[in-house]
């Protein structure tokens, strides 16, 4: 088609009055002409015009001709229709508004889902995503696929492996940050200077550190990065903050620039960008090849243009190998039991990895919620094509076109599609915005704010799926009659349609399919449910009650040696005891079930580990006397550490239950020494001085207590055992209300050092609770899919049958005439209703059974096959169902039978 | 009828349409005239057909049309040839004289 054609259709296609009219005008001006030359020549005016008609030929076959060239004629066709179809839809105001609900519900739960799922899964916006890969350490036999990196790695591989363009090293590290007398608490990152290179961000003011930066104690190295939300919060954007100084843990840091805002996203809303300082001095090349493995920050790397993430890998499995050579013996002794291998990861592939099952599984159920709905939308439609199929065997017998007539119910369907999506639009918008007030953190916890109107792809989603809506219900509708069965009830003369027995059976099936659509979702629901009552209710195997917690960093300048950090603990505890109604106080490097503690491996003497189990490995909590008194945690075996503990130069450990058993299977457990490190001689050995009893310490829904891998058991040692520990948290014990007495903790620790904040604190029993949120949200989410998906269905079982009842008036009249009862009309339509409803349940059951198996990472100490759940939900669908059926039923049984067989 | 009967023939209603617009602007009862008047009665046509035919020749952009008032103070739509038609009318001339040239040819040899 050529361009001025393309032009020429467009302008007919909306300039349509414009052109008729032009038509018109030109074919009378023709014929105006044509008659004055013809009275000039001496004919009459009648003779004139006739002869001038005569010549031009039909004017209507002309103006149809030249609507044929304009070749329009499709479009403006298919456009009227769907005014049509519009206006139809305007008139019919009940059907249309139930539709467009149901529908733009559908749409809409649709539409939140897929922009989550976009906006996880889009690439992040730095340039060339697909080269930044996060360089990692796996150790399969040891249940850890996924660990960080350390600095010995980088400065390996920036030294040997050429594949990368920029290397970086980064940690997450909240700090106390002073400005302006004010003390806060707040999340940055620390990262080596290649950073902004790596990630190619610009500063948004000011500049970014460079290479000098690394060396700690450089002048480059006091400097600090602001992010643009900090900038933007802190100090309004004022411009002059370059060359502004604060103090971060007590070290004087200038801001030398502001870094956008997109790059904090991907690191945790982290507020500042410090330098990483490291002292190669204090770090021996010994030092260097045993701490390779202690994983403590993430290793970014930029690929070269050309290198491929296989080549690099091959790479770097080179340099892994060379290390491997002069590795300690130790460590070759965990490489191969580990199966240690590096591997690389780009953000989005990580982002996909972290959430993308529940994700899907959610797309998966609001599809199934959507298909629910096209189908009582299918079916309202039969139902209605049916009432209007006299209209269409009217119009068909007058020369209307079979297909014009398809076409014109599929124009109609689009229409509703187009409603719909409009409704689904507004629904996905207020919906996104109680996600992101209520859900987003739980739910998603590295995902901005969600806004459906502010990308292109949900719109090019939305459209896509009405328009499918649409197809799919227009072909519903189109199929529903067919020249058959017009020309049939043509036939019958008038007669009142009546429904044809495939397209009842095929209803029927629509039926019993939504139906087992419904069971699939809410046993998914059920189960969820029952996994998150039986967490919330697990024993996490301590108390809980009358316990709060709350945590301080201390900073290095101040308390940088064991000594001074023993004595603010002492004193700290001390101060806190003097509390009233404190009955006592505990501290802890981590708490049970709320916080992740460190996994160590130790070599245990005289424990040999069975061939594909990795080296012995342990969560290490570092507590003080008295913490297992206070979260009453009891002992097995042996004492609680004491005073003599920490007046020997080796320290002690207490062994969980699982660990003793499983390592030391005689019993003899206490009395036992265990290498630390590079202890190796025994008067430096560790001494196991007790047992206690399990608890369950990676949260309430935890794996259970028995041991498995990746549930690895704990060890406690002293608090005070040879490490400053400059972060650690304070559990007090007291009846008091947590809010009253919380600001007399704060005010003793700021009579202790005014320079240290408090921060995560709370009552231990909410924070337990915090670590279900993200289940919590997800079980919500499903329970609503499942519900919106039981009320969508029950409409739809309803519906058909009062329309079945409906139809067949006449037959329940003649039926009661000749003497059937009100029972045997009841019975009759509610046996086909509950056949529909058990064929429906039937098939939802073994949907259920294969569709739960799916859900199995979700549950927890429930099967997929959870009977409970099962038959909770069978039985409840049935009720629910029944009295959808009983309802138009009952009404059957109150036709009379003089008033219906009057009506025909 | 066969479609290539009506192709034959609305090509060659095309070809009239251009040639009686290479000399002035014309509106469509004009054109009918001025076809009339060169081709006496040998090319009787329908006069309505010519309207598909200008709306085909304005999409392959070989003429346009605007609406003027003729000396009698009448509104009337007038078709332009445009350059391309120009050519195009040049060109599907030249193709004619040699088409018929051939039969002629053939023709006599016979």
């Amino acid at each position: 088609m050529s361009f001025q054609k393309l032009l020429n259709q467009i302008d007919r296609v909306i300039f349509r009055k414009r052109n008729e009219s032009d038509l018109n005008e030109e074919i009378k001006c023709h014929l105006d002409l044509e008659i004055e030359k013809n009275i000039e020549r001496g004919m009459s005016p009648r003779e004139a015009r006739k002869s001038a008609l005569l010549k031009f030929g039909g004017v209507e076959q002309v103006k149809e001709n030249c609507r044929d060239s304009w070749g329009t004629r499709q479009v403006t066709g298919m456009i009227r229709e769907f005014k049509l179809g519009m206006r139809l839809l305007l008139n019919n105001k009940g059907f249309t508004v139930a539709v467009t609900l149901t529908l733009g519900l559908c749409i809409g739960g649709n539409t939140i889902i897929y922009s989550v799922l976009n906006s996880l899964l889009s690439p992040p916006d730095y340039p060339e995503p697909n080269r930044v890969v996060e360089i990692y350490n796996s150790y399969p036999a040891q249940g850890i696929d996924r660990m960080t990196s350390n600095i010995p790695i980088y400065l390996d591989y920036s030294e040997h492996a050429d594949s990368f363009e920029f290397l970086a090293l980064v940690q997450n590290r909240a700090v106390n940050m002073t400005y302006q007398e004010s003390s806060t608490r707040i999340p940055g990152i620390y990262a080596s200077p290649d950073f902004f290179n790596l990630f190619d961000v610009h500063p948004v003011l000011g500049r970014f550190y460079g290479e000098e930066s690394f060396v700690r104690d450089s002048l480059e190295s006091r400097h600090v990065v602001v992010s643009e939300s900090y900038w933007e919060n802190q100090f309004n954007r004022d411009p002059s903050i370059i060359g502004e100084t604060l103090y971060i843990d007590t070290q004087l840091s200038t801001i030398i620039g502001v870094a956008p805002a997109s790059l904090s996203s991907h690191f945790g809303d982290a507020a500042f960008f410090h330098p990483w300082n490291w002292n190669p001095n204090r770090e021996t090349e010994q030092a260097l090849l045993n701490t390779r493995h202690s994983n403590r920050s993430r290793l970014y790397g930029r690929l070269k243009t050309g290198v491929t993430r296989e080549q690099a890998k091959t790479q770097l499995d080179v340099i892994d190998a060379r290390y491997y050579e002069i590795a300690p013996e130790r460590m070759k002794m965990f490489l191969d039991s580990s199966n240690h291998e590096t591997l690389m990861s780009t953000l989005r592939e990580t982002n996909h990895e972290n959430l993308g099952t529940s994700l899907y599984l959610l797309q998966g159920s609001v599809l199934l919620v959507l298909l629910i709905g096209c189908i009582n939308v299918a079916n309202l439609l039969i139902a209605r094509s049916h009432t209007r199929l006299p209209e269409f065997a009217m119009r068909s017998s007058l020369g209307a076109s079979n297909t014009i007539l398809k076409r014109e119910r599929l124009m109609e369907c689009l229409a509703l599609a187009a409603m719909s999506s409009f409704v689904g639009i507004l629904i996905a918008w207020v919906g996104s915005g109680t996600i992101n007030r209520y859900l987003l953190n739980d739910l998603l916890p590295s995902a901005d704010n969600l806004s459906i109107l502010s990308s292109v792809d949900n719109f090019v989603f939305i459209s896509a799926l009405s328009l499918a809506v649409g197809l799919f219900l227009g072909l519903f509708s189109s199929f529903s009659f067919t020249k058959k069965r017009l020309l049939a009830f043509i036939h019958e003369s008038g007669g009142k349609a009546s429904s044809s027995k495939p397209m009842r059976i095929f209803r029927s099936g629509l039926v019993a399919t939504q139906l087992a659509f419904t069971i699939v979702l809410l046993v998914g629901s059920a189960l969820l449910l029952q996994s998150f009552i039986k967490a919330i209710n697990s024993d996490p195997g301590f108390e809980t009650d009358d316990r709060f917690t709350t945590s301080v960093s201390l900073d290095f300048q101040n308390y940088g040696d064991l000594e001074r950090t023993v004595a603010f603990r002492q004193s700290l505890e001390t101060s806190l005891k003097t509390i009233p109604a404190v009955e006592s106080v505990a501290l802890s490097s981590g708490i049970p079930g709320i916080t992740s503690m460190g996994v160590n491996t130790i070599s245990i003497p005289g424990y040999e580990p069975v061939s594909d189990e990795g080296m012995p490995a342990f969560n290490v909590c570092l507590v003080n006397s008295g913490f297992f008194d206070l979260l009453g945690i009891s002992f097995i075996q042996g004492r609680d550490f004491d005073l003599s503990d920490m007046n020997r130069n080796q320290s002690s450990i207490i062994l969980d239950r699982n660990a003793a058993e499983r390592y030391y299977p005689n019993g003899d457990a206490v009395g036992s020494y265990i290498p630390f490190g590079n202890q190796t001689e025994p008067e430096n050995m560790s001494l196991i001085v007790g047992v206690v009893e399990n608890i369950r310490h990676q949260g309430l829904d935890g794996e259970n207590m028995d041991f498995t891998s990746g549930n690895e058991p704990m060890m406690y040692r002293h608090i005070n055992a040879n490490l400053r520990l400059p972060r650690f948290n304070i559990i007090i014990k007291s009846k008091r209300d947590f809010a009253d007495i919380f600001p007399e903790i704060r005010e003793n620790v700021a009579q202790l050092d005014s320079q240290i904040p408090l921060y995560f604190s709370g009552r231990l029993e909410d924070l337990l609770q915090d670590t279900l949120n993200d289940r919590r949200a997800f079980m919500f989410l499903t329970i609503i899919l499942g519900v919106m998906a039981l009320i969508l269905s029950v409409i739809g079982i309803y519906g058909v049958l009062s329309y079945d009842i409906s139809q067949r008036t006449n037959e329940i009249g003649l039926r009661m005439a000749i003497g059937a009862s009100p029972k045997n009309v009841l019975g009759l339509f509610f046996g086909q209703g509950a056949r529909k409803v058990g064929i429906g349940i039937a098939l939802g059951i073994i949907g259920a059974i294969f569709f739960s198996n799916r859900l199995r990472s979700f549950l927890f100490e429930i099967e997929p096959t959870s009977f409970l759940s099962f038959v909770t939900v069978a039985i409840f669908v049935s009720t629910i169902a029944s009295i959808a059926i009983y309802i138009p039923a009952a009404s059957a049984t109150r036709i009379k039978p003089m008033v219906a067989l009057r009506t025909e | 009828m066969s479609k290539k009967k009506n192709s034959l023939l609305q090509g060659a209603v095309e070809l009239l349409i251009l040639r009686a617009l290479r000399d002035e602007d014309r509106h469509g009862w004009g054109i009918q005239q001025r076809i009339d008047q060169i081709g006496s009665e040998s090319v009787t046509l329908k006069q309505g057909s010519l309207y598909p035919a200008l709306i085909r020749l304005g999409d392959q952009g070989l003429i346009k049309s605007e609406w003027r008032i003729t000396e009698n103070g009448r509104k009337a739509k007038y078709y332009i040839l445009t350059n391309k038609g120009r050519k195009q009318l040049d060109l599907e001339i030249q193709q004619w004289e040699d088409f018929s040239n051939t039969i002629n040819l053939i023709i006599a040899e016979a």
